[in-house]
Protein backbone atom coordinates (compact mmCIF):
# COMPACT_ATOMS: atom_id res chain seq x y z
CA UNK A 1 0.00 0.00 0.00
CA UNK A 2 2.40 2.45 1.19
CA UNK A 3 4.85 1.61 -1.86
CA UNK A 4 1.69 2.17 -4.49
CA UNK A 5 0.82 5.49 -2.64
CA UNK A 6 4.87 6.45 -3.28
CA UNK A 7 4.68 5.36 -7.02
CA UNK A 8 1.85 7.37 -7.43
CA UNK A 9 3.52 10.54 -5.48
CA UNK A 10 6.90 9.88 -7.67
CA UNK A 11 4.82 9.81 -10.69
CA UNK A 12 2.57 12.62 -9.74
CA UNK A 13 5.34 14.86 -9.56
CA UNK A 14 7.14 14.69 -12.71
CA UNK A 15 3.75 15.08 -14.45
CA UNK A 16 2.69 17.92 -12.68
CA UNK A 17 6.74 19.49 -12.80
CA UNK A 18 6.65 18.62 -16.98
CA UNK A 19 2.93 20.05 -17.27
CA UNK A 20 4.00 23.19 -15.79
CA UNK A 21 7.11 23.48 -17.97
CA UNK A 22 5.33 22.78 -20.76
CA UNK A 23 3.44 25.70 -20.14
CA UNK A 24 6.07 27.85 -19.35
CA UNK A 25 7.93 27.00 -22.12
CA UNK A 26 5.27 27.01 -24.66
CA UNK A 27 5.35 28.44 -28.17
CA UNK A 28 6.27 32.25 -27.77
CA UNK A 29 7.42 34.69 -30.61
CA UNK A 30 10.52 36.34 -30.68
CA UNK A 31 11.88 34.45 -27.71
CA UNK A 32 15.25 32.62 -29.32
CA UNK A 33 15.99 30.77 -32.34
CA UNK A 34 13.38 29.50 -34.00
CA UNK A 35 14.66 26.35 -34.99
CA UNK A 36 16.16 25.40 -31.89
CA UNK A 37 13.17 25.93 -29.52
CA UNK A 38 10.37 24.03 -31.64
CA UNK A 39 12.97 20.86 -31.47
CA UNK A 40 13.04 21.84 -27.55
CA UNK A 41 9.43 22.12 -27.34
CA UNK A 42 8.50 18.56 -29.28
CA UNK A 43 10.83 16.60 -27.51
CA UNK A 44 9.43 17.75 -24.45
CA UNK A 45 6.27 16.97 -25.97
CA UNK A 46 7.02 13.59 -26.76
CA UNK A 47 8.35 13.24 -23.53
CA UNK A 48 5.31 14.24 -22.02
CA UNK A 49 3.01 12.23 -24.19
CA UNK A 50 5.67 8.98 -23.25
CA UNK A 51 5.18 9.50 -19.79
CA UNK A 52 1.19 9.96 -19.62
CA UNK A 53 1.13 6.79 -21.62
CA UNK A 54 3.44 4.89 -18.99
CA UNK A 55 1.23 6.44 -16.00
CA UNK A 56 -1.99 5.39 -17.81
CA UNK A 57 -0.31 1.72 -18.16
CA UNK A 58 0.27 1.61 -14.55
CA UNK A 59 -2.97 2.57 -13.64
CA UNK A 60 -4.72 0.02 -15.92
CA UNK A 61 -1.78 -2.83 -14.43
CA UNK A 62 -2.72 -1.97 -10.69
CA UNK A 63 -6.56 -2.12 -11.22
CA UNK A 64 -6.27 -5.37 -12.68
CA UNK A 65 -3.53 -6.58 -10.24
CA UNK A 66 -6.14 -5.30 -7.25
CA UNK A 67 -7.44 -8.03 -5.15
CA UNK A 68 -11.46 -8.59 -4.92
CA UNK A 69 -12.74 -9.44 -1.54
CA UNK A 70 -14.49 -12.49 -1.43
CA UNK A 71 -18.24 -12.79 -1.69
CA UNK A 72 -18.30 -12.87 2.44
CA UNK A 73 -15.93 -9.88 3.26
CA UNK A 74 -18.25 -8.17 0.44
CA UNK A 75 -21.28 -8.98 2.73
CA UNK A 76 -19.67 -7.66 5.52
CA UNK A 77 -17.72 -4.77 4.01
CA UNK A 78 -20.84 -3.77 2.17
CA UNK A 79 -23.15 -4.14 5.36
CA UNK A 80 -20.89 -1.68 7.17
CA UNK A 81 -20.67 1.06 4.92
CA UNK A 82 -24.63 1.00 4.56
CA UNK A 83 -24.04 1.11 8.48
CA UNK A 84 -22.15 4.27 7.97
CA UNK A 85 -23.74 5.95 5.64
CA UNK A 86 -26.94 5.76 7.16
CA UNK A 87 -25.52 6.83 10.70
CA UNK A 88 -23.96 9.74 8.56
CA UNK A 89 -27.36 10.37 6.40
CA UNK A 90 -29.29 10.79 10.34
CA UNK A 91 -26.26 12.84 12.04
CA UNK A 92 -27.01 15.29 8.69
CA UNK A 93 -30.58 15.17 9.05
CA UNK A 94 -30.24 16.16 12.74
CA UNK A 95 -27.24 19.29 11.92
CA UNK A 96 -29.81 20.51 9.42
CA UNK A 97 -32.28 21.50 12.37
CA UNK A 98 -29.16 23.14 14.03
CA UNK A 99 -28.01 26.40 14.91
CA UNK A 100 -24.52 26.54 12.59
CA UNK A 101 -21.31 25.84 14.44
CA UNK A 102 -23.23 22.73 16.44
CA UNK A 103 -21.27 19.54 16.90
CA UNK A 104 -23.48 17.42 15.53
CA UNK A 105 -22.68 19.63 12.00
CA UNK A 106 -19.23 18.51 12.42
CA UNK A 107 -20.27 15.33 13.27
CA UNK A 108 -22.22 15.35 10.09
CA UNK A 109 -19.34 16.31 8.04
CA UNK A 110 -16.61 13.57 9.36
CA UNK A 111 -19.86 11.34 8.78
CA UNK A 112 -20.12 12.25 5.17
CA UNK A 113 -16.39 11.66 4.98
CA UNK A 114 -16.27 8.37 6.43
CA UNK A 115 -19.01 7.49 4.15
CA UNK A 116 -17.31 8.26 0.91
CA UNK A 117 -13.70 6.86 2.20
CA UNK A 118 -16.22 3.52 2.88
CA UNK A 119 -17.73 3.61 -0.58
CA UNK A 120 -14.50 3.95 -2.01
CA UNK A 121 -13.12 1.14 -0.18
CA UNK A 122 -16.00 -1.04 -1.12
CA UNK A 123 -15.38 -0.06 -4.62
CA UNK A 124 -11.75 -0.75 -4.74
CA UNK A 125 -12.32 -4.79 -3.15
CA UNK A 126 -14.98 -5.02 -6.24
CA UNK A 127 -17.91 -5.15 -3.90
CA UNK A 128 -21.23 -4.13 -4.86
CA UNK A 129 -21.46 -0.31 -5.14
CA UNK A 130 -24.59 1.05 -3.47
CA UNK A 131 -25.59 4.61 -4.04
CA UNK A 132 -25.42 5.88 -0.33
CA UNK A 133 -23.66 8.70 0.12
CA UNK A 134 -25.42 11.45 2.24
CA UNK A 135 -26.48 14.15 0.34
CA UNK A 136 -27.87 16.35 3.40
CA UNK A 137 -25.56 18.69 4.22
CA UNK A 138 -26.15 21.41 7.11
CA UNK A 139 -27.08 24.35 5.34
CA UNK A 140 -26.88 26.64 8.07
CA UNK B 1 -31.29 0.63 9.71
CA UNK B 2 -29.75 -1.51 12.23
CA UNK B 3 -31.10 -5.27 12.89
CA UNK B 4 -30.30 -7.40 15.64
CA UNK B 5 -26.87 -7.21 16.14
CA UNK B 6 -25.52 -11.31 15.85
CA UNK B 7 -27.09 -14.12 15.79
CA UNK B 8 -27.21 -16.78 18.73
CA UNK B 9 -25.62 -19.12 15.75
CA UNK B 10 -22.66 -16.60 16.00
CA UNK B 11 -21.82 -16.72 19.57
CA UNK B 12 -22.38 -20.34 19.98
CA UNK B 13 -19.49 -20.43 17.31
CA UNK B 14 -17.16 -17.81 19.07
CA UNK B 15 -17.85 -20.47 21.96
CA UNK B 16 -17.06 -23.64 20.32
CA UNK B 17 -18.72 -26.38 20.38
CA UNK B 18 -16.87 -28.37 22.00
CA UNK B 19 -16.42 -26.70 24.85
CA UNK B 20 -19.74 -26.13 25.34
CA UNK B 21 -20.39 -28.63 28.05
CA UNK B 22 -24.47 -30.32 28.40
CA UNK B 23 -26.42 -27.37 30.64
CA UNK B 24 -23.30 -25.30 30.59
CA UNK B 25 -22.82 -22.10 27.98
CA UNK B 26 -24.36 -23.69 25.04
CA UNK B 27 -27.84 -24.29 27.08
CA UNK B 28 -27.95 -20.85 28.78
CA UNK B 29 -27.62 -19.37 25.06
CA UNK B 30 -30.04 -21.55 23.69
CA UNK B 31 -32.27 -20.57 26.42
CA UNK B 32 -31.57 -17.32 25.64
CA UNK B 33 -32.20 -17.49 21.90
CA UNK B 34 -35.38 -19.54 22.61
CA UNK B 35 -36.81 -16.55 24.55
CA UNK B 36 -35.79 -14.13 21.28
CA UNK B 37 -37.63 -16.30 19.27
CA UNK B 38 -40.62 -15.92 21.32
CA UNK B 39 -40.08 -12.18 21.34
CA UNK B 40 -40.36 -12.39 17.38
CA UNK B 41 -43.67 -14.34 17.87
CA UNK B 42 -44.96 -11.77 19.83
CA UNK B 43 -43.99 -9.05 17.47
CA UNK B 44 -45.16 -11.04 14.61
CA UNK B 45 -48.87 -10.48 16.39
CA UNK B 46 -47.89 -7.12 17.34
CA UNK B 47 -48.06 -7.88 21.19
CA UNK B 48 -45.16 -5.64 22.22
CA UNK B 49 -45.76 -5.75 25.81
CA UNK B 50 -45.56 -9.70 25.42
CA UNK B 51 -42.42 -9.36 23.10
CA UNK B 52 -40.79 -7.45 25.69
CA UNK B 53 -41.95 -9.97 28.48
CA UNK B 54 -40.75 -12.48 27.01
CA UNK B 55 -37.06 -10.99 26.86
CA UNK B 56 -36.76 -10.10 30.70
CA UNK B 57 -36.01 -13.63 32.30
CA UNK B 58 -32.85 -13.21 29.92
CA UNK B 59 -31.41 -10.08 32.02
CA UNK B 60 -32.94 -10.84 35.09
CA UNK B 61 -31.49 -14.42 34.97
CA UNK B 62 -27.84 -15.37 36.46
CA UNK B 63 -25.73 -16.20 33.84
CA UNK B 64 -23.70 -19.44 34.93
CA UNK B 65 -20.32 -18.54 35.93
CA UNK B 66 -18.20 -20.35 33.42
CA UNK B 67 -19.77 -18.42 30.40
CA UNK B 68 -17.03 -16.16 28.98
CA UNK B 69 -17.71 -13.03 29.73
CA UNK B 70 -18.01 -11.95 26.04
CA UNK B 71 -20.32 -14.00 25.97
CA UNK B 72 -22.12 -13.22 28.25
CA UNK B 73 -22.01 -9.40 27.29
CA UNK B 74 -23.18 -9.97 23.77
CA UNK B 75 -26.34 -11.75 24.96
CA UNK B 76 -27.45 -9.36 27.21
CA UNK B 77 -26.60 -6.12 25.24
CA UNK B 78 -28.64 -7.87 22.53
CA UNK B 79 -31.59 -8.49 24.42
CA UNK B 80 -31.45 -5.10 25.81
CA UNK B 81 -30.45 -3.83 22.87
CA UNK B 82 -34.20 -5.72 21.62
CA UNK B 83 -35.98 -4.32 24.51
CA UNK B 84 -35.28 -0.68 24.27
CA UNK B 85 -36.39 -0.95 20.44
CA UNK B 86 -39.57 -2.05 21.63
CA UNK B 87 -39.83 0.58 24.51
CA UNK B 88 -39.65 3.09 21.01
CA UNK B 89 -41.70 1.64 19.15
CA UNK B 90 -44.44 1.62 21.98
CA UNK B 91 -44.14 5.24 22.53
CA UNK B 92 -41.80 4.94 25.52
CA UNK B 93 -38.56 6.60 24.93
CA UNK B 94 -37.50 7.18 28.18
CA UNK B 95 -37.44 3.37 29.11
CA UNK B 96 -35.67 2.66 26.05
CA UNK B 97 -33.07 4.99 27.10
CA UNK B 98 -33.13 3.29 30.85
CA UNK B 99 -32.55 0.08 28.64
CA UNK B 100 -29.77 0.77 26.65
CA UNK B 101 -27.76 2.48 28.50
CA UNK B 102 -28.14 -0.56 31.32
CA UNK B 103 -27.11 -2.26 28.38
CA UNK B 104 -24.38 -0.47 27.76
CA UNK B 105 -22.91 0.15 31.25
CA UNK B 106 -21.92 -3.80 30.38
CA UNK B 107 -19.29 -2.91 28.92
CA UNK B 108 -18.24 -0.52 26.03
CA UNK B 109 -16.25 -2.99 23.30
CA UNK B 110 -15.91 -2.15 19.92
CA UNK B 111 -18.33 -4.73 18.31
CA UNK B 112 -21.73 -4.20 16.93
CA UNK B 113 -23.50 -5.22 20.55
CA UNK B 114 -22.68 -1.65 21.90
CA UNK B 115 -22.73 0.41 18.22
CA UNK B 116 -26.50 -1.01 18.40
CA UNK B 117 -27.11 -0.12 21.75
CA UNK B 118 -25.87 3.42 20.56
CA UNK B 119 -27.78 3.48 18.05
CA UNK B 120 -31.09 2.77 20.18
CA UNK B 121 -29.78 5.34 22.89
CA UNK B 122 -29.88 7.95 19.79
CA UNK B 123 -32.86 7.35 18.97
CA UNK B 124 -34.46 7.48 22.79
CA UNK B 125 -32.48 11.21 22.76
CA UNK B 126 -34.03 12.03 19.28
CA UNK B 127 -37.32 11.01 20.42
CA UNK B 128 -36.84 13.02 23.96
CA UNK B 129 -36.09 16.32 21.59
CA UNK B 130 -32.21 16.12 22.85
CA UNK B 131 -30.94 16.09 19.13
CA UNK B 132 -26.95 16.88 20.24
CA UNK B 133 -27.23 13.75 22.63
CA UNK B 134 -28.50 11.67 19.56
CA UNK B 135 -25.98 12.89 17.11
CA UNK B 136 -23.07 12.44 19.56
CA UNK B 137 -24.69 8.48 19.77
CA UNK B 138 -25.11 7.94 16.04
CA UNK B 139 -21.68 9.42 15.48
CA UNK B 140 -20.05 7.09 18.37
CA UNK B 141 -21.74 3.99 16.37
CA UNK B 142 -20.47 4.82 13.05
CA UNK B 143 -17.21 5.37 14.76
CA UNK B 144 -17.49 1.54 15.97
CA UNK B 145 -18.58 1.05 12.22
CA UNK B 146 -15.56 2.36 10.61
CA UNK B 147 -13.25 1.15 12.73
CA UNK B 148 -14.58 -2.62 12.11
CA UNK B 149 -14.72 -1.57 8.56
CA UNK B 150 -11.25 -0.83 8.56
CA UNK B 151 -10.36 -4.29 10.51
CA UNK B 152 -12.16 -5.42 7.82
CA UNK B 153 -10.43 -4.59 5.28
CA UNK B 154 -6.69 -5.27 6.81
CA UNK B 155 -8.03 -8.73 7.35
CA UNK B 156 -9.06 -9.45 4.02
CA UNK B 157 -7.29 -10.21 1.28
CA UNK B 158 -5.54 -7.57 -0.71
CA UNK B 159 -3.95 -4.07 -0.26
CA UNK B 160 -6.67 -1.72 -0.37
CA UNK B 161 -6.56 1.89 1.28
CA UNK B 162 -8.01 1.29 4.56
CA UNK B 163 -11.05 3.23 5.64
CA UNK B 164 -10.57 6.27 8.07
CA UNK B 165 -10.24 6.06 11.73
CA UNK B 166 -9.20 2.22 12.06
CA UNK B 167 -6.44 1.23 10.53
CA UNK B 168 -2.66 2.25 11.59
Amino acid sequence: MTGRRLAWLLLAFPITALAGCATAHGPREGSGPAGASSTDDQEAARAYEQLLSAHADLHRAQAQAQPQASPADCARIGQLRDNICALAGRICEIADRQPSGSTAAEHCADGKARCKTAIDAARTRGCPTKNVVPDRSPSR
Amino acid sequence: MIGRALPFVALLAALGCSRAPAGGDGRWIADAERQHEIADERLAAKDLAGARSSLLPIVRGEAPRHVPPDARRGVLQDTYFRMAKIDLDAGEPWVALADAERGLALGRAEDLFVANLLVVRGAAHEALHDAEAAAADYHAALMINDRLLAQTLRESPGDAAPARGGAP
